[in-house]
């Protein structure tokens, strides 16, 4: 996978040229349907060849030759950052975000700019102004969002990692969906700088790739302290593609998950999976309560929507793009008149302020559970992803994000890994761990990989 | 057309309802906030970047030569 086409290009076995060339040919043929990219590079050939010279006198990057694909609400400089939207169909970056500075600099080609719910508003795939995607997986079920794009392309092997962003679970949904790894960083591990938020509290920009090692790669490049991000964090990035294998280590699992996964097939897979892994790794699982887990998607929504808003006032068509109220879809608007509502003066207090103390209860949950266990491993979705063209309501949606979006209350770090088939669709397992622990992470989703393949 | 009324509507029962079961919740302190040792950022100089202006005007919706063109309450 990631690591042996690396040693290749390394050899030059294949080219930066030839990687990019078969990755396009594929994007050719596959994205009128699938629709993952809104964006193509066309300038992605070239910088391959400049980068195979790179190879060639020894002095290329971690990433050297690697096509990564890049959410459309990232911006890189001179390629369209249009968030899926209307709001901003003809803007192009004028900069480069953090994380892409740190991609070129390890000579990682941007391959295109990934379709996305509308400025990430959306876990179904299905809400961009620019077409749906399709689950390269199964094609009749959603592919998740909002990274819908990211996914899509990794499981179609329309690239060798992604990038994607998650405020309540829009990398760890479509990995789950379209059967590829994802992961949410700890909330401050990676900068957010040249990220057009969705809330300010909880996004982050994180990997998808279709192995381990890829996303271990990736978030080793893309970590660290940014001084553009005042709650980015300076602690070290450890080597996270250096891995341990995990044995003997304490396993939580959450009762409060297991009544909140509504389809009792994929909280059998996973328990099945789990107790599996487990033994192999001479592992204890152990129940661990997360009190007020329930309260999750309420305490989430209020913060999201208040913070949408505020994030969307620059976009008043005045000096870029168009007024967003005037241009954007149905659920971007709900957010905006549900933030304004909750932020009037009248309401201070009622809402924001209640769903920020909930979060904070729920961030002390999390601590108490990992004073007890290593880990947290649960289900990633309640219920099978719903069928393209069903309508996905409010209600839907806050159905679907309520094992996601606990993590990002909680700021912790949590990873997508491949758990089994189920009526045809992927079926992920969620694996958390404590904030800043990326290292413990990617010991125990490759460790997993490895003993389930 | 996008009904904001009934956006609006859906909204308020939405929240009015997730507040009845946020208020549920146990063990929630009176006071919250955080302190910061500055209320004010460092300034950090950077190099000027070349491509910026040409980029922000090829966005500008309306432009006259050296200016972006914005007319009062016109958003």
């Amino acid at each position: 996978m990631i690591k042996e086409k690396i040693e290749k290009l390394k050899k030059q076995e294949i080219t930066s040229k030839q990687n990019i060339e078969s990755f396009l040919k594929v994007i050719k043929e596959k994205n009128k349907e699938i629709n993952a990219f809104l964006y193509v590079n066309k300038g992605a050939v070239k910088q391959a060849e400049i980068v195979d010279e790179k190879i060639k006198n020894g002095k290329a990057g971690k990433l050297a030759g690697l096509a990564i694909a890049v959410k459309s609400n990232i911006n890189v400089k001179g390629m369209p950052v249009n968030c899926a939207s209307k709001t901003l169909e003809n803007y192009n970056a004028t900069f480069d975000a953090d994380v892409i500075k740190k991609i070129k600099q390890e000579d990682g080609i941007i391959i295109g700019m990934t379709n996305m719910d509308e400025f990430a508003c959306g876990m179904s795939g299905t809400s961009s102004a620019f077409g749906k995607t399709i689950n390269p997986k199964c094609h009749e079920r959603i592919p998740g969002g909002s990274s819908s794009g990211s996914g899509a392309a990794v499981a179609a092997d329309m690239c060798d990692i992604a990038l994607g962003s998650d405020t309540g679970g829009s990398i760890r949904s479509p990995a789950s969906n379209c059967g590829v790894i994802g992961v949410k960083p700890s909330y401050g591990r990676v900068s957010r700088y040249g990220l057009i938020d969705l809330a300010m509290s909880f996004d982050q920009i994180g990997p998808l790739g279709n192995d381990v090692y890829g996303c271990a790669l990736m978030m080793e490049v893309i970590s660290g302290k940014s001084d553009y991000d005042a709650i980015s964090f300076d602690k070290p990035v450890e080597k996270y593609t250096k891995f341990n294998k995990i044995e003997e280590i304490k396993i939580g699992i959450s009762p409060e998950f297991k009544d909140m996964c509504d389809d009792k097939r994929i909280y059998e897979i996973f328990e099945n999976l789990t107790k599996k892994f487990a033994e192999k790794t001479k592992s204890r699982i152990i129940e661990k309560n997360l009190k007020h887990v329930k309260l999750a998607v309420q305490a989430y929504y209020p913060i999201v929507y208040v913070e949408f808003f505020s994030g969307t006032r620059k976009f008043d068509g005045r000096k870029y793009g168009k007024k967003i109220e005037e241009s954007c879809g149905e659920e971007v608007l709900k957010r905006i008149i549900g933030g304004k509502e909750m932020s009037k003066a009248e309401h201070e207090g009622t809402y924001y302020r209640k769903a920020l103390r909930v979060k904070d209860l729920i961030r002390q949950d999390f601590e108490n559970a990992f004073r007890e266990v290593d880990v947290l491993i649960t289900p990633v979705v309640p219920a099978i992803p719903p069928k393209i063209g069903k309508e996905i309501t409010p209600e839907v949606m806050y159905f679907f994000d309520a094992l996601t979006v606990p993590a990002n209350l909680a700021g912790i770090c949590s990873g997508v890994v491949n758990g089994e088939i189920i009526d045809n669709v992927p079926v992920g397992v969620q694996i958390s761990v404590p904030s800043f622990k990326e290292k413990l992470l990617f010991d125990v989703m490759k460790t997993w990989q490895d003993l389930n393949t | 057309m996008i009904d904001k009324t009934k956006i609006k509507k859906q909204i308020e029962k939405v929240m009015h309802d997730f507040i009845k079961e946020l208020n549920k919740a146990e063990g929630v302190k009176q006071d919250f906030g955080s302190e910061r040792d500055k209320s004010t950022r460092d300034v950090i100089k950077k190099d000027q970047d070349k491509d910026f202006r040409k980029l922000m005007f090829e966005n500008a919706p309306k432009k006259n030569q050296d200016f972006i063109l914005m007319e009062k309450k016109h958003w």
